[in-house]
């Protein structure tokens, strides 16, 4: 239901209406800010300027939605490629202690503090899945979608940072 | 561990740790607002885009762009034919990409790079290469200055845009031409051109060596009463680089005037 929900909020958007804009923040704003704070990782800052700018061109851009297809994959290509675009901008600088963060991160999963800290530590190919699976509830199908992939690399990458994860937690539960 | 724990393990895992992060959640919103003009009344405004072969690409429009007490009226600056067509736009960047991809050669070598759109104080648009330059506000121009800091043995490197209201591009053009011949070596006649504007350039040299002044004014028409004056300034080893470059910035230039309803 919540599909036709977004496709009369999008109607309304397309025809001028404000607060069906608001409506559609207020529903998409919280899982988008968590989303883009998880995909980019030590960026983690700078994931309000992307979810400003994922709503400013989803604005500026709804006449380019096609009604046929589900709003939530599209608005999530667009969050994505925001996260990116912004990634790539801030890549030329990275402080020292963001290597010796790296480097930590590098070693072995059995010295992570937590869960959350081993979702970190994934490759961002492997993160970003995992965080549309688990986080958005998306299917592979649409995961592959969303980034433009194989549906075979998809289910490839969402195993290698499920079985990491995996793998972590095992070893955090005989340490315990 | 069973394969169920481990999703719900992750999921968790993942809520958990981004608890709070909506905090900014009305600021946010408030800057979008901002960005996007929606303070204003709503209503219906049929806008007519340009047909500028050089206007960066615009978002089509579906007639529900919100109005501002101010409508942008956009006059394109290229191509052969004058279109006067205007079109009401409660915010530029409705209209214009804040970001978009561009292929420049320069010094024979193409780049692929990002440039940002930004709003002159004179009435216009341009998009700048802010990987190697960014614009200032200098004793009321708007000047675009190379991002670093040259030393004492470099001329100036810069591109000042300004609006003068009450003179046609043919005055102005007699005058710089008039005025750079009392302190250049060669200052060429004034010249029609088509690219990167449509306007008259008034281009001088101060000599032959590697450091020596090069000025190239452009004067384009405002579609009213007066111009914009384009002054780009470098150095002779300098053309194929900060030369190319303004060049290619300048290409993106478009008037856009603002007038009270």
């Amino acid at each position: 239901m919540e599909v036709l929900n977004d496709q009369e909020i999008i109607k309304q958007i397309q025809n001028g209406s404000k607060s069906a804009f608001r409506e559609l923040y207020d529903l998409y704003f919280d899982y988008a800010m968590r989303s883009a704070t998880v995909v980019m990782n030590r960026n983690a800052a700078h994931a309000g300027d992307a979810v400003q700018e994922t709503f400013i061109r989803v604005y500026q851009n709804i006449h380019l939605y096609q009604s046929d297809r589900p709003f939530k994959p599209w608005f999530y290509k667009i969050l994505l490629n925001e996260c990116n675009r912004i990634l790539k901008k801030n890549s030329k600088v990275i402080s020292v202690a963001e290597i010796i963060e790296q480097t930590h991160n590098d070693q072995q999963l059995e010295e992570y503090e937590d869960l959350y800290q081993a979702i970190q530590a994934l490759e961002p190919h492997n993160r970003t899945p995992i965080v549309l699976k688990y986080l958005n509830g998306f299917k592979e199908q649409e995961i592959a979608d969303i980034l433009e992939e194989n549906l075979n690399t998809i289910k490839s990458r969402l195993f290698k940072g499920r079985q990491k994860l995996k793998t972590f937690l095992e070893a955090k539960e005989e340490a315990n | 561990m069973e394969d169920k724990n481990v999703d719900r393990e992750i999921t968790a895992s993942l809520l958990n740790n981004t608890d709070g992060v909506s905090r900014e959640k009305e600021d946010i919103w408030n800057q979008i607002e901002t960005k996007l003009a929606l303070k204003t009344v709503e209503k219906e405004m049929k806008v007519t885009p340009m047909n500028s072969r050089k206007t960066p690409k615009q978002r089509k429009s579906k007639g529900w762009l919100t109005g501002t007490i101010a409508a942008a009226v956009l006059l394109g600056v290229f191509g052969t034919t004058t279109d006067t067509g205007q079109a009401f736009v409660s915010n530029l960047r409705e209209y214009f990409a804040p970001e978009k991809q561009v292929v420049e050669e320069i010094e024979g070598m193409p780049e692929e790079k990002e440039v940002v759109l930004k709003e002159g104080t004179a009435g216009y648009i341009i998009y700048i290469d802010e990987e190697n330059y960014r614009m200032i506000q200098e004793n009321g121009l708007d000047k675009i200055v190379f991002n670093q800091e040259l030393d004492e043995r470099y001329p100036d490197v810069s591109m000042t845009i300004k609006q003068v209201a009450d003179k046609a591009p043919e005055e102005i053009a007699a005058e710089y031409h008039r005025e750079l011949q009392e302190t250049f070596a060669t200052v060429e006649e004034i010249t029609k051109v088509t690219e990167p504007v449509d306007g008259l350039l008034v281009s001088a040299i101060d000599g032959h060596e590697w450091n020596s002044l090069v000025t190239k004014v452009y004067i384009v028409s405002n579609e009213k009463e007066g111009s914009f004056v384009i002054q780009q300034n470098y150095f002779l080893e300098a053309s194929e680089g900060h030369g190319a470059r303004f060049q290619h910035m300048l290409k993106e230039f478009q008037i856009v005037e603002i007038d009270a309803e």
